[in-house]
């Protein structure tokens, strides 16, 4: 097994462009396109911490459901690309499936550095959720 | 300058640790986008991603530049209201719209019914062709 030992990668032609061959042994992908750029468990409910994350530098409860997430590295435009699950606002049995939210603000939800997001559950409420989770493709800055 | 080409099983980093490189291969996401979803449907940015299709309210097709090995490929979707008001939820897509080269999504308000949205944003993992 071959092994390399890096502490950064860069490419030889374009440094922010690195192709990996894909499974089918022909077509190729971008690396740096590929890779997630943020993701976060974020605790909305009781603590209002992060549990876990990547290029978060800050996380914050803006109201009921809403959660502001602030980026360690920013992106180079706000049209990236971002998931989202979410679950746990209470224990009744049905209100684990909130769907996908809109991220809304008065400032339209994205920017370059942070990630503004609500959630609301099936009766249009928002509603405070103990795992708040999202993730980022896009483009760094 | 020639392109350079390393083949290994393995990255490690010196404080970081190290990283199997099946996790760079399939663990990458393959495609994806962030398109506007009203008017004249557009991509704003993306990857992998060759064009959309506007079949009707709240209908859209993304098609891969790239296809995918199969149809078994992780797809998640979510969608922006700018508004506030409405929020809406992603209706997922159907077993014709999801094929190796392409998969469609669709937006609902929480009364059930189709609706355009401004910001429709999609990311696939899986296996490339």
């Amino acid at each position: 097994m071959s092994e390399i030992l890096v502490n950064k990668l860069t490419g030889t032609s374009t440094a922010g462009s690195i192709l990996v061959t894909g499974e089918g042994n022909s077509t190729t992908t971008n690396l740096q396109q590929g890779l997630c750029k943020m993701w976060i468990h974020f605790d909305g409910k009781t603590g209002n911490d992060i549990r876990d994350s990547f290029n978060v530098s800050s996380a914050a409860d803006t109201g009921t459901g809403r959660y502001r997430y602030t980026f360690s590295n920013n992106m180079s435009n706000f049209y990236y690309s971002y998931s989202v699950g979410i679950g746990g606002g209470s224990d009744t049995s049905g209100d684990e499936n909130y769907g996908s939210t809109g991220a809304t603000n008065s400032a339209n939800g994205f920017t370059t550095s942070t990630l503004f997001t609500r959630s609301r559950r099936y009766d249009a409420n928002n509603y405070d959720i103990d795992s708040d989770t999202r993730q980022i493709f896009g483009d760094l800055a | 300058m020639a392109l350079g080409k390393i083949k290994a099983d393995t990255l490690e980093h010196s404080t970081a640790g190290s990283l199997d490189t099946q996790y760079v291969v399939n663990g990458s996401a393959k495609a994806w986008n962030c398109f506007n979803g009203t008017g004249t449907i557009s991509l704003r940015d993306s990857l992998n991603t060759a064009s959309l299709t506007d079949n009707g309210l709240s209908n859209f097709d993304t098609n891969f530049t790239n296809s995918f090995a199969n149809d078994d490929y992780s797809f998640q979707a979510t969608n922006q209201n700018p508004s506030g008001a409405n929020p809406q939820i992603m209706a997922g897509t159907s077993a014709t719209s999801k094929t190796t080269g392409e998969f469609g999504v669709r937006c609902q308000n929480y009364a059930g019914t189709f609706s355009d949205v401004d910001g429709i944003m999609t990311t696939v993992h899986g296996d490339l062709a």
